[in-house]
């Protein structure tokens, strides 16, 4: 009795292996932790590690097996997906194909406001034909459709997974402190095998320079984009921590109004173009942190060619382009025109970017030296937004994210028809290239449509881009093996 | 006083119900749509369409404020945008590291500012008065955004004293609540400081000194009586922390309502945006409220008129 007591006592005195936990700083709260409701960079980041898709996007966006171990398309409309044996969700209950119908299926349900809910419009049906196979079939062919695909698949059954996720991923969600952290643990029984941390502390801190500030003092393990570039150079010249540089799947673009005199003539336009001193920008201004962008095709993309280049910086060209369209100063007040058309415009964004604010504060500068008159207008996001929608302007400086197909970044930005065509774009020729980028399956015919189309979109500049982003990443050396994905997701924290 | 007070509750619920009217009706005069926001870049007119219907927000604005309106009074403040949880679960979870932090603040700026002023009112003129009236200069005029980022440098960074971010222990609030309450005690110590020098010069103290009371009992005395227009003040000043920490709350990583209702705002999540206003609305007349009873506990000559509000004879 005495030696079981003992051994009890000796048991209890153990000594326990601390948990790894890595803290990891970000700069809003997740808004949802429901793959179909999610919209924000936590949100997407804390959902990658919470659940699985049919599909997973690797570090070069080229989907690979995940939930689904393979998948054939016996016609262009119809896919089919089988699904991983044996896969249970956090509260043990089995994956079932019935589960990812139901995922897709809410998706489209227009009263459910999926964000992301236009990505899956040419879906027109899913059906689960036994427990582990699930068919897509689609309304016309849709090439991009495995990248989307990467989408986290919840149970059936399960409610307001928003605030209590429950998916088949490496961690599952311990504790939610609103406004202040995600703890998340490891799911031991995880079907990729067990993560090799405990726990993953995401830690809520606004302010981008205090976020920075904390990581030096050691209250945080890893921060990544977005930083400000004035800490990016303090951190990646401190021997302490170790800096990651990716490219990553995301532009800054000035979008021009195609139907609005006198940017309705594509070589003023490219005058413009030509006026924007892209270096000066991104030295001065973002101070080195994002990339000179050549076109609307991203690097890290298979579609990527360096022979398609928009038109670069060279303001003497600028005016003699003007000059040869008739757009001189001929009463003298400095500012441009032909006959009664005055080359003037009005230059918006939005005020919560600080860098794009003094952008176009620098442009404005730029320009009237030249003789372009430039109004700005800084809004917030918001209503920034309500005139961007309703093609309420004539040259807008923003962004685009997480392009992982160049169908992302072109079909809806260019065709005639594509909903998010603000700037009014209108080629035939640029309409049938995309739409048979959409149903070519192959991938070097697809790269070889879309870098047809960039082209197009470099000679008439209803785009001009002007950077590619730079994703960045510290971490501490308590961090090992840390592996940078260029959309800042945290598997690299589990592999 | 019980009528007094009947009648203070009767103004405090009009006042209230004004708030929210007038918050509802402004927030729908703010250019931006929470359903474009909600749905982001990829979201076509069509999808913009579906979902303000499925939120109501395509409803006529009446028909959405009298629903609002119907639901306060069992605390239903409606369902947030952006979150999809309720506006009072939202705010019940945010609201207790507010109040932490205003209180602490509070408590600091009394104390720190209180302390100084006294000195600097006894010690009129000399080296530690003008020391005084140096820092309460500066702590008035220091941007709490730049002061935060300075201490945090310092304590959290350099020294590693403090935690620089975060909420738990007392170690994390000392930062936040120094940052918040600096300038509330820079004015409290000019406050006192004033106060408590016109009140020395008041009969009766000049009488007490004369009887030969000690000086510290006389001071007591006399800080009793200069606390009045302190409290007043500070009463208020309580509301502007509350709603004042919003750069503090960011820097500090400090889960409040302050970073929350600013994400609403520029989320347009309209019945987040109303429930914290109303929340705030309410500490604030509370206060008022509050800072009237108190003032007739400090001062026996102030008496509350059963007919209207207090008066001083």
């Amino acid at each position: 009795m005495r030696f079981i007591a003992a051994l009890l006592l000796f048991a209890g005195c153990a000594p326990t292996r601390s948990p790894t936990v890595i803290r990891v700083g970000t700069d809003v709260d997740a808004s949802s932790l429901d793959p179909r409701l999610m919209r924000d960079t936590t949100s997407y980041r804390v959902v990658d590690l919470l659940y699985d898709g049919l599909t997973r996007l690797d570090r070069e966006l080229t989907p690979v097996p995940a939930l689904a171990t393979s998948w054939e398309s016996p016609e262009p409309t119809r896919w089919i997906f089988h699904l991983r044996e044996d896969v249970r969700f956090h509260d043990g209950s089995a994956l079932t194909s019935e589960d990812v119908v139901h995922t897709l299926e809410t998706l489209f349900n227009p009263g459910f406001g999926a964000p992301l809910r236009s990505l899956y419009e040419p879906i027109t049906r899913v059906e689960a034909t036994d427990a582990n196979t699930v068919v897509i079939h689609l309304e016309r062919p849709y090439a991009p459709l495995l990248s989307y695909l990467d989408v986290g698949i919840v149970p059936r059954e399960a409610e307001d997974l928003g605030s209590h996720p429950l998916g088949t991923g490496p961690y599952r969600l311990k504790r939610w402190e609103r406004g202040s952290k995600i703890l998340l643990e490891a799911n031991r029984d995880y079907w990729g095998g067990p993560p090799k941390l405990d726990e993953i502390e995401i830690v809520v801190v606004p302010d981008n320079t205090a976020r920075a500030q904390a990581f030096e003092a050691g209250d945080l393990d890893l921060i990544q984009s977005p930083l400000s570039p004035q800490d990016i150079g303090r951190l990646s010249a401190d021997p302490r921590f170790k800096g990651h540089v990716e490219s990553g799947p995301a532009i800054t673009y000035f979008n021009f109004n195609t139907s609005r005199p006198p940017l309705d003539v594509p070589g003023v336009r490219r005058a413009i173009a030509m006026l924007i001193d892209q270096e000066t920008i991104l030295n001065r201004i973002y101070e080195g942190s994002d990339a000179r962008a050549r076109s609307v095709l991203l690097p890290s993309s298979w579609a990527f060619s360096p022979d398609v280049a928009q038109p670069a910086y060279d303001p003497e060209g600028a005016e003699a382009l003007l000059d040869e369209l008739g757009f001189r100063d001929q009463d003298g007040d400095g500012v441009r025109e032909r006959g009664e058309q005055k080359l003037a415009f009005e230059l918006g964004t939005h005020g919560e970017d600080v860098n794009r604010v003094q952008t176009v504060e620098y442009l404005q500068n730029q320009l009237k030296r030249h003789g372009v008159d430039v109004t700005l207008r800084i809004t917030d996001w918001p209503s920034f937004s309500v005139r961007r929608d309703a093609s309420d302007f004539d040259v807008i400086l923003l962004g685009w994210t997480q392009l992982v197909d160049p169908d992302k970044g072109l079909y809806n930005q260019f065709h005639s028809e594509g909903g998010l065509n603000w700037g009014r774009y209108r080629n035939p020729k640029v309409d049938e290239i995309l739409e048979k980028g959409r149903s070519t399956l192959d991938r070097s015919e697809r790269a070889s449509l879309y870098r047809e189309v960039a082209s197009i979109v470099s000679a008439d500049v209803p785009y001009y881009v002007l950077s590619y982003q730079g994703y960045h990443a510290f971490h501490s050396p308590r961090v090992e093996g840390f592996e940078a994905d260029p959309r800042g997701m945290l598997r690299g924290l589990h592999d | 006083m019980l009528r007094y007070i009947a009648r203070r509750l009767f103004v405090f619920v009009i006042t209230l119900l004004g708030v929210a009217v007038v918050v509802s009706a402004l927030l729908r005069l703010v250019p931006g749509d929470p359903a474009v926001v909600f749905l982001g870049e990829n979201a076509t007119p069509e999808n913009v369409a579906e979902l303000r219907h499925a939120l109501g927000l395509d409803l006529p604005w009446p028909v959405q404020l009298a629903r609002y309106l119907k639901g306060i009074p069992t605390g239903n403040l409606g369902v947030s945008l952006f979150q999809r949880a309720p506006v009072s679960e939202l705010i019940a979870e945010r609201l207790p590291a507010t109040l932490e932090l205003a209180l602490a603040a509070l408590l600091f700026g009394v104390v720190f500012g209180g302390a100084l002023g006294v000195v600097s009112a006894l010690k009129r003129g000399s080296l530690a008065d003008l020391g005084v009236m140096v820092f309460a200069q500066l702590g008035v005029s220091m941007p709490v955004f730049w002061l935060g980022i300075l201490l945090s440098a310092l304590f959290a960074v350099h020294w590693g004293l403090f935690p620089a971010v975060g909420r738990g222990s007392l170690g994390h609030l000392v930062l936040p609540a120094l940052t918040l309450g600096l300038g509330l005690a820079s004015i409290a110590s000019r406050l006192v400081r004033a106060s408590l020098l016109d009140t020395l010069h008041e009969v009766y103290v000049r009488g007490a000194r004369a009887r030969g009371l000690p000086d510290a009992r006389v001071v007591a005395h006399a800080l009793r009586n200069a606390l009045l227009p302190v409290v007043s003040v500070l009463g208020v000043r309580f509301g502007s922390l509350l709603g004042g920490s919003v750069l503090t709350e960011s820097v500090f990583g400090w889960p409040g309502l302050g970073t929350l209702a600013v994400n609403a705002i520029s989320q347009r999540d309209f019945p987040l945006v109303q429930g914290i206003v109303l929340i705030f609305a309410t500490i604030f007349l509370a206060l008022h409220l509050a800072v009237d009873l108190v003032y007739g506990v400090l001062d026996p000559r102030i008496r509350i008129e059963a007919g209207g509000g207090p008066s001083a004879d």
